[in-house]
């Protein structure tokens, strides 16, 4: 099964598009994940890595063993203060919760302020789910979105594509410019 | 349009259009803990270290030993503007088993002669709630506190005062001090579910093209912060 090799540089929705979000079957999840991280690492220079589920620990052990190039990457951790308080990190800030969505916001807008990323990935829509209404999560996006369009930065949100039925996902066809649905996709572009 | 006085406190100039009308006395309201004497303090902080304007911190429950360490934990070095004469911090107790009704000493009387001795541009008085407790009848509070005001505008200074608010919404019951004062700010607790956020209002400050909208504030390690261009999610479910 294709991981995500060359995902940047054969799909041409990708090329085109500045806010992606791509639709990936649980099971598929965290393989199709890292292989958007190892490609995003291999194409370009700076990344910023929302991740709601993973916290920067686990990431930095993961890009270690499969040798992504941990320097291209800033991490915004919304994970790891749910549990314990962390020690500070140059390359990481830390959220109190992946449903402190202002404290999300802001930390997203003041590093997008701070540094030119090349891409924001977001890891997951889904998980915001898990902890707020749709509408929440919806007016949530837009403003993110909206934000990341204005500074010309480029985005991948993730989401489950159990979530695809949810009023969040419906009214992403408007905010983003392409979902895709990474089920069928594979390197060659046909499905 | 006046002159504009920068409070310094990032996002706020922003709010307020462009700063606080110079002379003019605003009020900061809010429920305990919410940042209301912090908020205040930064005001009087950045005049004496980025603006080279004096001020004068008027506390009334707080002693002046208190304010200085709360200080340092936000890196301010008030000693040093202090020593400088930049900034005084004086002290209005207001428990005072000796309190003479017939001498009827008003923090106004003490502060008159700090203003001119160090040239003081800013003022803070904390809290004016002080008035509540010094004159039992609604007649002599009001009085008084336009009294205090008109003192206070008379030296020119541009000046905060703290008010202590019980409501714990942004949509507080109006007294007569706020209807009183030139501007009016609401520093309040928005609460969803297990979260709460602190949230920045102004409500008024007259003759200025304010932002009304209510946005998020943040006490950081280096003091207050507003997002003026962010919106308080917390407040999205209701």
């Amino acid at each position: 099964m294709p991981i995500g090799s060359d995902i940047f540089t054969s799909l041409e929705e990708i090329k085109e598009s500045q806010i992606l979000v791509l639709v990936i079957p649980d099971k598929q999840y965290t393989d199709r994940l890292q292989g958007i991280v190892k490609e995003l690492s291999n194409n370009y220079q700076s990344i910023c890595y929302v991740s709601l589920n993973r916290p920067y620990r686990t990431l930095k052990k993961n890009f270690e063993e499969n040798r992504i190039d941990i320097g291209k990457f800033f991490f915004i951790d919304a994970i790891t203060k749910t549990a314990e308080i962390p020690t500070p990190t140059e390359n990481c800030e830390f959220i109190s919760s992946p449903n402190a969505l202002t404290e999300l916001s802001l930390a997203i807008s003041n590093s997008l302020e701070r540094k030119k990323f090349d891409y924001i990935l977001f890891d997951s829509l889904s998980t915001l789910l898990v902890y707020e209404s749709d509408i929440v999560v919806t007016q949530f996006v837009h403003f993110l979105m909206a934000k990341i369009r204005v500074v010309g930065c480029r985005a991948i949100f993730t989401c489950l594509k159990q979530d695809l039925d949810s009023v969040l996902l419906k009214d992403i066809n408007m905010f983003a410019d392409r979902v895709i649905d990474m089920e069928y996709w594979s390197p060659d572009g046909s499905r | 349009m006046k002159k504009r006085v920068k409070t310094g406190v990032p996002g706020v100039d922003e709010m307020t259009g462009g700063g606080l009308p110079e002379g003019s006395i605003t009020i900061v309201t809010g429920t305990p803990g919410i940042g209301k004497s912090n908020f205040a303090m930064q005001f009087l902080y950045n005049g004496a270290s980025l603006y080279n304007e004096p001020g004068v911190y008027i506390t009334v429950e707080d002693s002046p030993e208190n304010i200085r360490e709360y200080a340092k934990s936000f890196g301010w070095d008030i000693e040093k503007y202090e020593k400088e004469n930049k900034l005084v911090i004086v002290s209005q107790p207001m428990i005072d088993t000796g309190y003479d009704e017939k001498k009827k000493q008003q923090p106004s009387e003490t502060l008159g002669d700090t203003i001119k001795r160090i040239g003081a541009k800013r003022i803070v008085l904390d809290s004016i709630t002080l008035f509540k407790y010094l004159f039992k009848d609604e007649m002599s509070r009001r009085v008084n506190i336009l009294s205090f005001i008109r003192q206070v505008k008379l030296s020119g200074c541009t000046s905060i005062a703290v008010a202590e608010q019980h409501e714990p919404s942004p949509d507080i019951t109006y007294l007569d001090e706020h209807f009183l004062a030139d501007g009016l700010i609401v520093l309040f607790w928005s609460r969803h579910r297990e979260k709460n956020e602190r949230c920045f209002r102004v409500v008024k400050i007259r003759g200025s093209p304010i932002n009304p909208d209510i946005r998020p504030m943040e006490i950081t390690d280096k003091g207050i912060i507003v997002s003026p261009t962010q919106v308080p999610l917390s407040l999205s479910s209701k």
